[in-house]
């Protein structure tokens, strides 16, 4: 894989207002911000690539030369207006929750990442909803990993059905919590809320659970 | 007024400023901030209108004088009876912990397995199964219907008898006690009840003098006017589990209902409906009567009659050796939307507002 860089840059003139290692976060925080767009950076496409690091776009303003290759051209203070400053400062402020969001996100769906093949539950879950178990009807698929699992095919069935179906919901309920809050994080403006958003967060995705 | 019969804190704790809100927040330190507290010998003051349900109401110092094995064996008829009589099958929650292991060795030990067949379904998760794998194997996976614990929020249909294995944490001790071993030692636990030394332990957790002096005070005073004699460290904390965790954990399932199940939320469909496997005064008195099962030195000898119910049927010796209590509830209510309280007519509460149900007379002033 790539390793990759994602500017969160201003549609209207290319200036960056931050990096994020993660494509989650940089999406997240687009969703929220109409003027900002992705700009994809690796070694391949940036003669500045190797010069990025976190704090660059904090400390100066920059907007990508795209003609020239995708380099970085430092902006004149006169020229960045303070409705560009105040955006990046809360586009700053949210991607620091996204840092959160994102971890929370992962942790809760750990539990359910299980395979190295990712689309196993789904084939999986196509075996399941073609078989009857009323009929005693199964799929030759699910008989021959009923064989491979020594186990008869009506005890393979229903436990990998409730395997399946837990990890869906879980995950499909753990994906809904994370859209309630990207939109949450996305109202952020002031430093001043990100403590009671992180608090609720973190009730919602874990403490509620610590009981 | 009403107040409430349930309620998560952190609820309270995260949109209050009131001064005497966040000192009383620091109590949660001790169990966790989603676990709500009530004193069931009403003394002991919280700065959140709150009232005892009456079924969860201390029972009268008598002794029913059944071994915990006839408790069990008599919960089981009441339930089976109770299906018999509704028509409702029983949905058990099985985790393939100690306690809703027994639940299933309660039935299975008393009924035939073609009986239960038709009257018994296994609300499970997938980690059900990595809990107790033979058990899982022998019994649950070859004869009884599965329901997705998953599905939980929507179970509170009517369409079964929910029973759960709340409870049995409470008639044998608390969690705490397994810190308290770990920190302490077991010899310690079972020494006699010391202030002092409980005092630091209870600190630790909660990290301010004068709110840990309030909860200890809380729970001597309890115990004091219920009756009991605290003569052990375990004691202590089995009380404290016993008197004021009880109510929380009676109705913490409800706060998984899905919103267009509001409506069944109330006395009637409770009375019927969902079924705490534990709750009952003769698992009470037979807790109150039996302080001899919180002498424990090894955290493994934690419910050791409960395990020593469950070998005697399965004779699966390596789980009745090695089995420690493990939290499961948190696979059932992790990531969801739950509601912060219920009230005293049993109405659902989704979103409390603090200043709507704070109590100025309490001990956190």
């Amino acid at each position: 894989m790539i390793e990759t860089r994602y500017l969160i840059a201003s549609l209207e003139n290319t200036s960056v207002y931050l990096m994020t290692p993660s494509v989650i976060t940089a999406n997240a925080l687009v969703s929220g911000s109409g003027d900002s767009i992705i700009k994809v950076f690796t070694a391949y496409n940036s003669a500045d690539y190797g010069k990025i690091t976190r704090n660059m776009f904090t400390e100066k303003v920059y907007s990508i030369d795209q003609k020239g290759g995708n380099t970085f051209v430092e902006m004149p203070d006169e020229h960045v207006s303070s409705s560009w400053k105040e955006t990046r400062s809360i586009l700053l402020t949210r991607q620091h929750l996204f840092g959160r969001w994102e971890s929370f996100t992962k942790q809760a769906l750990a539990r359910q990442t299980r395979h190295q093949w990712a689309e196993f539950d789904f084939v999986a879950m196509e075996q399941i909803k073609e078989s009857d178990p009323a009929s005693n009807t199964y799929t030759w698929m699910l008989e021959e990993y009923a064989r491979i699992v020594d186990m008869p095919v009506d005890r393979a069935y229903k436990e990998l059905k409730l395997r399946l179906e837990s990890d869906l919901m879980t995950k499909f309920r753990i994906q809904a919590l994370a859209e309630k809050w990207k939109d949450k994080i996305n109202q952020v403006t002031m430093q001043q809320q990100v403590e009671d958003v992180r608090r609720e967060m973190a009730r919602e995705f874990w403490q509620n659970s610590s009981i | 007024m009403k107040s409430l019969y349930y309620f998560n804190p952190l609820a309270i704790v995260n949109k209050s400023l009131r001064k005497d809100v966040q000192e009383w927040a620091k109590l949660y330190g001790l169990i966790g901030h989603a676990v709500g507290m009530t004193d069931r010998t009403e003394q002991f003051k919280q700065p959140v209108r709150q009232s005892i349900f009456p079924d969860c109401a201390l029972p009268a110092l008598v002794d029913s004088n059944l071994t915990y094995s006839e408790c069990c064996d008599r919960r089981a008829e009441e339930l089976y009876k109770l299906s018999e009589t509704t028509g409702k099958p029983l949905g058990i929650m099985w985790s393939g912990g100690i306690d809703s292991t027994l639940i299933m060795v309660s039935f299975l030990r008393k009924y035939s397995l073609a009986d239960l067949q038709q009257r018994i379904k296994v609300i499970i998760s997938a980690e059900s199964r990595t809990e107790n794998p033979e058990f899982y194997k022998n019994y649950i996976l070859p004869n009884f219907e599965f329901v997705n614990s998953e599905h939980t929020p929507w179970l509170f249909d009517g369409s079964m008898i929910i029973v759960t294995g709340e409870f049995n944490d409470q008639l044998f001790g608390s969690d705490l006690m397994k810190v308290y071993i770990a920190n302490n030692g077991g010899v310690s636990l079972s020494s006699p009840y010391k202030r002092d030394t409980v005092f630091v332990y209870i600190n630790r957790k909660i990290n301010d003098e004068k709110v840990s002096n309030t909860l200890i005070n809380a729970v001597e005073v309890a115990a004091v006017k219920y009756g009991i004699v605290m003569e052990k460290i375990s004691d202590f904390f089995w009380w404290y589990n016993f008197c004021f965790k009880w109510q929380g954990v009676y109705f913490r399932m409800y706060a998984l209902t899905a919103p267009k199940l509001f409506s069944n939320v109330n006395p009637e469909w409770n009375s019927i409906h969902m079924q705490h496997f534990y709750h009952t005064d003769y698992f009470q008195l037979w807790s109150i009567y039996h302080p001899e099962v919180r002498i424990i030195t090894d955290w493994k000898n934690y419910k050791m009659e409960a395990k020593i119910d469950i070998f005697k049927f399965d004779k699966n010796y390596e789980y009745f050796k090695n089995k420690i209590k493990r939290a499961s509830l948190y696979t059932v209510f992790g990531q969801r939307t739950l509601l912060d309280g219920v009230d005293d007519t049993f109405t659902p509460v989704p979103i409390i507002n603090p200043e709507e149900w704070y109590n100025p007379v309490n001990d956190f002033k």
